[in-house]
């Protein structure tokens, strides 16, 4: 004890006088004290701590749990070190964040002065036998975690619970996982444990199916159901599956747990754009905002990210409420530029999001201008028209109707192999209902409609139904083929029908955009193969 | 919620978060001045050993009322982590150690130093400092607090040399528990809040209980709490 290096930082003089007594009384003589988050990083950028007490309300700046994010990531803390957050805050928001975060130690607020001694000191004895795992943790050598934990487990360490786990979880970092899975099953002999079903459900991904997976995660969130990871695990493998919806719901769920993450609520804000839920994408783009604030990890992201979902949600409306949304957007755009003015992608995100919205707005002229901004500056660096920025170019020059010129920025990812699944079926998503928010749910209400009336077996009402969501959203695939499922199967019963026969072929036309990447291409080739073989089309 | 009751609810939050700072200045000092009080004359350490074991008490009280409010509105987090129950269990007695010390009572824990189990400490703490308040408040010299692995889960046990608890509340609290009656009698709350917390504990189908007797290995009464 008497040889650590300590630092507390607390706002408040009284609190940090008072720990820093109760140290000296057991015989601490190195202690710093600092009152703010930067106190903090300033001082653990100069000096090696071992042990840092943090409480987690540094007044108007970073709070505990940012601090230990920052000094972490900036390889400020030794791999030994010890981080302990000090709370008075019980509300759940708070807690979780904290846990996230994962300090050495979480101590509430009140406690007497001899539980803080003893808890000081079983950390340090803890550290002292745990260190060689900490040192390969740290190292990222998960060969090394396992050699040291076998040798603590052998001498039959009091922390060979703890060294399990760890083992558990290097196994599945070298991909052994029938190691992996035999210690969670041994670790749970007794009772169910949260970290190893987690853990083998990720295996059953790799070993088994993503759908046993998501069924065993399932099985998680029932029993445990404060198990944030086992939601980001479910929200992953879901959308992974393509049951994007799904996977909202318990990205949700894992919102509502854990608020104060900034990169879950970013997650949710592309999720729930993606499923065209602007409801949830602007109330998480304003939360991973706020949450920027004092963070390490802000970065203008978050403001293009927010603007980019009030201009969605402005699409086609003109109206006073959505001119003054429209300049919200604008003024987050210019912090974004104003606060990382070096980056040359964020100022063209900014211009082609500018863009989108005088497109919106019906300002011709100004998305024009801008546009040819943001040509100028992909003419001036073309390494800054990467697979993402061109389906923002390909949307923006969608919206001036340049169509052309938009496909070929489609094809820029459609047709390159290397391109991530999830960009494509972004891509996608857009070239299937490159219409507003508006007609794109009223389209999927039309649909909703047609389907159960087709379930009914009223065939006639439901194809007036699926014409009726085709006019809101033209060229979408989904309803598109259902109404030439529906042309068909109403064929069956009654007689042929030029008129019926025209309608399929007509709504096939529709989509051709499908190609072998798209998520309906099965579907669409085989409605497009017995169309054509029983109505003699030219395919 | 409307935004009446969110006003409500958050000034009550923060002012039981505010009362309880209040109370833990006030325990820090009974504790800093425990040997002071060490050398005061029979009458006045009587009346600062009162003094002290009531603002426990209430501090006791306040968290239990903090918690079913947690569980009612933020649907409180278990959290259930591994722990060593010797160092959890001498970190309770650190906690109130004031009270034992002013009124001279011999405290023990026999536990075996490796044994772990899995528990949400913050909650299963307030019941065991439930229970090491009163036995502070009612032995005569002595507490023994034994831990074991039982029946596949975890026996705590807090004997005391008291004259035992009132034939009366052992019935209430046997009802309360039994019936998980709507009345209940001031007096035996603390005991029911406890088993409450025991019964959220959960593992394979089975749940913790809280029992009250008088079959301490001290001739006093014996709380005991079993968590699975």
């Amino acid at each position: 004890m008497r040889a650590l290096q300590v630092l507390i930082a607390d706002d408040f003089e009284n609190s940090r006088q008072s720990i820093r007594k109760i140290l000296l009384s057991v015989g601490v003589e190195n202690i710093h004290v600092t009152a703010t988050g930067k106190g903090v990083l300033d001082e653990c950028k100069s000096k090696k701590f071992d042990l840092i007490l943090c409480d987690y309300n540094l007044g108007h700046g970073k709070n505990g749990q940012q601090v230990l994010e920052e000094v972490r990531d900036l390889g400020y803390l030794k791999s030994t070190a010890l981080f302990v957050i000090i709370s008075a805050e019980t509300s759940r928001d708070v807690v979780m964040g904290i846990m996230e975060a994962g300090p050495d130690e979480y101590l509430t607020k009140p406690f007497t002065q001899s539980v803080l001694v003893k808890r000081i000191e079983r950390l340090v004895q803890q550290n002292g036998e745990l260190s060689e795992v900490k040192k390969a943790l740290a190292k990222n050598s998960p060969q090394a975690v396992l050699t040291s934990c076998n040798q603590l487990i052998k001498a039959g360490s009091r922390y060979s619970a703890w060294c399990r786990r760890k083992m558990a979880e290097a196994f599945y970092d070298i991909k052994q996982y029938d190691k992996t899975k035999s210690l969670c099953h041994l670790v749970q002999s007794k009772r169910d444990l949260d970290w190893a079903m987690v853990l083998e459900a990720r295996v059953m991904k790799e070993t088994v199916s993503l759908a046993d997976a998501i069924v065993h995660l399932n099985k998680v969130v029932a029993q445990f159901p404060n198990c944030i990871k086992a939601f980001d695990y479910l929200a992953e493998y879901l959308e992974e599956k393509g049951d994007s919806e799904q996977a909202q719901d318990f990205l949700e769920s894992a919102v509502e747990l854990s608020p104060r993450v900034m990169s879950r609520q970013q997650t949710l804000v592309n999720l729930s754009l993606a499923n065209g839920d602007l409801d949830i994408a602007l109330k998480s783009s304003q939360q991973a905002l706020k949450l920027s604030a004092n963070s390490h990890y802000a970065s203008a992201e978050q403001y293009l990210q927010a603007a980019q979902v009030i201009s969605e949600s402005i699409m086609g409306d003109v109206s006073a409420e959505s001119r003054k949304k429209a300049q919200d957007a604008f003024s987050l755009l210019n912090q974004a530029t104003k606060k990382f003015p070096e980056e040359a992608t964020t100022k063209l995100n900014k211009v082609l999001i500018e863009s989108q919205i005088y497109s919106s707005q019906g300002k011709r002229d100004q998305a024009n201008l801008a546009l040819k901004e943001a040509r100028g500056m992909i003419d001036e660096h073309a390494g800054l028209l990467t697979p993402v920025m061109a389906l923002e170019m390909g949307k923006v020059l969608y919206a001036t109707d340049q169509h052309e010129a938009a496909a070929e920025m489609f094809d820029h990812i459609l047709k390159n192999n290397s391109v991530d699944k999830r960009l494509v079926a972004k891509t996608y998503a857009f070239l299937d209902e490159p219409v507003g928010l508006v007609a794109r749910l009223k389209a999927k209400q039309d649909n909703l409609i047609g389907l159960s009336l087709y379930e009914n077996k009223r065939y006639e009402d439901a194809i007036e139904a699926f014409k009726k969501a085709q006019k809101s959203s033209p060229i979408h695939p989904g309803l598109n083929m259902n109404l030439v499922q529906t042309a068909l199967k109403l064929m069956e019963t009654t007689e042929r029908n030029q008129s019926l026969i025209g309608l399929c072929i007509d709504s096939l036309d529709r989509i051709k955009h499908i190609t072998d990447r798209h998520k309906q291409f099965k579907r669409y080739r085989s409605l497009k193969a017995y169309v054509s073989r029983h109505f003699q089309t030219s395919p | 919620m409307n935004t009446k009751e969110i006003k409500f609810h958050n000034v009550m939050a923060s002012t039981v978060k505010d009362m309880n700072t209040s109370l833990a200045v006030l325990l820090q000092s009974f504790e800093a001045n425990g040997a002071l009080a060490q050398r005061m004359n029979d009458e006045h350490k009587q009346s600062f050993s009162n003094m002290h074991y009531e603002v426990a008490r209430l501090q006791n009280n306040l968290f239990h009322l903090h918690t079913l409010y947690r569980i009612e509105y933020e649907r409180l987090p278990l959290v259930h982590d591994e722990h060593f129950v010797y160092e959890f269990l001498e970190e309770q007695v650190l906690s109130v150690n004031g009270l034992f010390v002013l009124a001279d009572v011999r405290v023990n824990i026999e536990c075996a130093q490796d044994l772990s189990s899995y528990f949400d400490a913050e909650l299963v703490s307030s019941i065991i400092i439930t229970a090491l308040v009163n036995a502070s408040r009612y032995t005569q010299d002595e507490v023994i607090i034994k831990a074991l692995p039982h029946d596949d889960g975890l026996l705590i046990q807090v004997d005391d040399n008291s004259r035992g608890f009132p034939k009366n509340l052992l019935d209430k609290f046997n009802e309360g528990v039994q019936q998980e009656s709507e009345e209940l009698n001031e007096q035996g709350l603390g005991w029911l809040y406890c088993n409450e917390i025991a019964k959220s504990h959960k593992n394979r189908g089975r749940t913790g209980y809280v029992s009250l007797s008088n079959d301490s290995v001290l001739k006093g009464s014996r709380f005991e709490v079993w968590l699975p």
